[in-house]
């Protein structure tokens, strides 16, 4: 376990490596150079700029050095801790991600408890093959798959605002620690909504994967030897099928992020996918950069979890 | 057919219909001149600012929104760019995986090793974070769209067909070719492609719906192909939520929200018997989705 922990750790520091370079070559190496985007935005400059002033600006964001070069500057900074400085307020992108992050894992967080509802769902499902429950069940998740998560999010904000005349909460954003109550009525409602969007996919996968250990012979030997439906199901059924729905939650973690990111823009939520957003729309690359690594960071991080989870839940699984 | 996979059919209904509204429904132009006048009762971007903001009538369907412009000519409009941009990525990333996977798998050996990693690189980038930074340093039009979408759907597509072609590679009838003294270009096209042709069906189908789905999300942050003439769903719901009162002015959202549900739900039902009948070891465990 302890060598197999070590290895995969390694694989996952080698493609955060990949990741980060892949990220700061698309950002950098794109038409349109970082600098010229910002002097257009920043309007610091006049619309006539002198190749003079353009050369101090370049020489200043260290924008004349080869990509390659930068790249290992950034890394080595980033290994530090230090993700550079916004380009349009100089602010530190370490800093402004750590405010951001938090709302943003809370949100997760609250998102992934209510996707976790999927799971006896679609035991039951499984367990009435055929019956009322797996036929609405079923019905329910093809319909899940197909609608978008911010329509779900538009929908509950609709029917919530015309039929209970509820608007989004107007507060200011605080800190859980500081007053839970202000910070969990920002983030309740886009936590479940990301939930939500996020029940069929698994309820799908407790079925399927329910219905084949149902199929099992030890199931069968559980009912032979006349153990109860209840036991059968609690201690055989959900343990075996386990493995593959924390498969497909680690699979789907990078768009659950990605609906995150949709969600809180749609609810306004001070998150980091709201601040990516801001940092797009303003050209500000650093901020980006630091955002995507960070992000992609998070997903590399929970595949790893997932990954090494395996050997928790069933002890069967012995890694050589 | 239709009495055995009546899921199935019902998407195909549901998608025929689309098909028309994205082929027939808004005016064929080319260079200026309609070349064929579409159905829909308004141009999409006609404004008739007396009629602004009129919930769905008989003149007007699905109402009108915020400018006096008819909804439902919109969201017709919206079908033909919802089509481009799923068809036309979903292909070309298909093509391009397929060729990827196929050489990775059949080369082997460092290119295949280095091709991979550079794919598990991409891959491990959350999609929509990817496709908002390629969207925005190449700016935002149909055809940026359409590409950064193909860089999303090639890792994912050269993944599964590069897994099919290295079980077909050590099949008998490829060995007989290669000492028959067929090129590898020959082995690919001739012996390996036909068979990994289900497999690229079945991605297709989820993949197109995955695709339109991703399309809207981009287009409802305001970063996608959308532009006045050719409004795409997701923009409308931008639209929606933006400027219009989501409470009062339900068809707004609602219209758009509900033709990309339809698409996507008819898709997913489409890939789902398609996969049935091209792919009988895959049927009823639901994977894929």
């Amino acid at each position: 376990m302890a060598r197999y922990t070590l290895r995969r750790t390694g694989a996952a520091i080698i493609v955060l490596l990949i990741m980060s370079f892949v990220a700061f070559m698309l950002i950098n190496l794109a038409p349109g150079n970082a600098l010229l985007a910002q002097i257009a935005t920043s309007g610091s400059i006049g619309a006539t700029t002198n190749s003079e002033q353009l050369a101090l600006f370049e020489k200043e964001l260290g924008l004349d050095r080869p990509v390659l070069e930068r790249y290992g500057d950034w890394l080595w900074n980033a290994l530090q801790g230090d993700l550079g400085k916004s380009l349009v307020n100089r602010d530190s992108v370490s800093k402004r991600i750590g405010q951001r992050l938090p709302t943003s894992i809370e949100l997760l967080v609250i998102g992934s408890i209510v996707a976790g509802l999927a799971v006896p769902l679609g035991v039951m499902s499984a367990v009435r093959h055929g019956g009322k429950l797996d036929y609405s069940s079923r019905v329910f998740a093809i319909l899940g798959l197909a609608i978008p998560n911010f329509f779900i999010g538009v929908i509950v904000i609709l029917i919530f605002s015309r039929w209970f005349n509820l608007s989004l909460p107007t507060v200011p954003p605080a800190e859980i620690w500081e007053d839970p109550v202000v910070n969990l009525q920002k983030v309740i409602a886009p936590g479940l909504v990301l939930g939500v969007a996020l029940i069929a996919t698994v309820m799908r996968m407790a079925r399927s994967s329910s219905l084949e250990v149902l199929n099992e012979d030890y199931v069968r030997t559980a009912r032979a030897k006349g153990l109860r439906e209840r036991v059968i199901v609690m201690r055989h059924v959900v343990r075996n099928s386990m493995i593959p729905i924390i498969t497909i939650y680690g699979n789907q973690f990078a768009f659950f992020l990605g609906g995150a990111v949709i969600i809180e823009q749609l609810f306004l939520v001070p998150g980091i996918g709201e601040m990516t957003i801001t940092a797009i729309n303003q050209r500000d690359y650093p901020l980006v950069m630091g955002a995507t690594f960070v992000l992609g960071t998070v997903v590399v991080f929970t595949n790893l979890v997932v990954d090494l989870s395996y050997g928790l839940i069933d002890p069967r699984i012995r890694y050589g | 057919m239709a009495r055995q996979k009546p899921l199935g059919t019902f998407g195909a209904v549901i998608l025929f219909i689309f098909g028309v509204a994205a082929l027939f429904g808004t005016d064929f132009n080319i260079a200026g001149a309609t070349i064929v006048p579409g159905f829909s009762p308004y141009a999409p971007q006609t404004t008739e600012i007396s009629n602004k903001l009129k919930a769905p009538t008989l003149d007007h369907p699905f109402g009108t929104d915020d400018l006096g412009r008819d909804v439902f000519s919109r969201v017709v409009s919206g079908a033909r760019a919802a089509m481009i941009i799923g068809f036309a990525a979903t292909g070309l990333g298909l093509l391009a995986g397929s060729i990827i996977g196929m050489v990775c798998a059949y080369a082997g050996g460092r290119a295949d090793l280095i091709i991979q990693r550079v794919m598990d690189g991409i891959m491990s980038l959350p999609p929509l974070i990817l496709l908002l930074v390629l969207v925005t340093v190449l700016e935002p039009s149909q055809i940026t769209v359409i590409l950064v979408l193909i860089v999303l759907i090639t890792p994912a597509a050269s993944r599964v067909i590069r897994g099919s072609t290295l079980v077909i590679k050590e099949l008998t009838y490829v060995e007989a070719a290669k000492s028959s003294g067929a090129t590898p270009t020959r082995i690919m096209w001739r012996h390996i492609f036909p068979n990994v042709v289900a497999p690229i069906l079945v991605l297709a189908s989820v993949l197109i719906g995955a695709t339109i789905t991703t399309e809207a999300a981009l287009s409802f942050l305001g970063l996608g192909a959308h532009s006045a003439e050719h409004p795409t769903w997701g923009f409308m719901l931008n639209e929606a939520v933006v400027r219009g009162s989501l409470a009062k002015l339900w068809w707004m959202s609602i219209m758009p929200g509900v033709a990309i549900t339809l698409t996507v739900l008819a898709f997913n039902l489409l890939g789902d018997a398609l996969r049935d009948i091209l792919d009988p070891r895959l049927r009823g465990t639901g994977a894929g989705a």
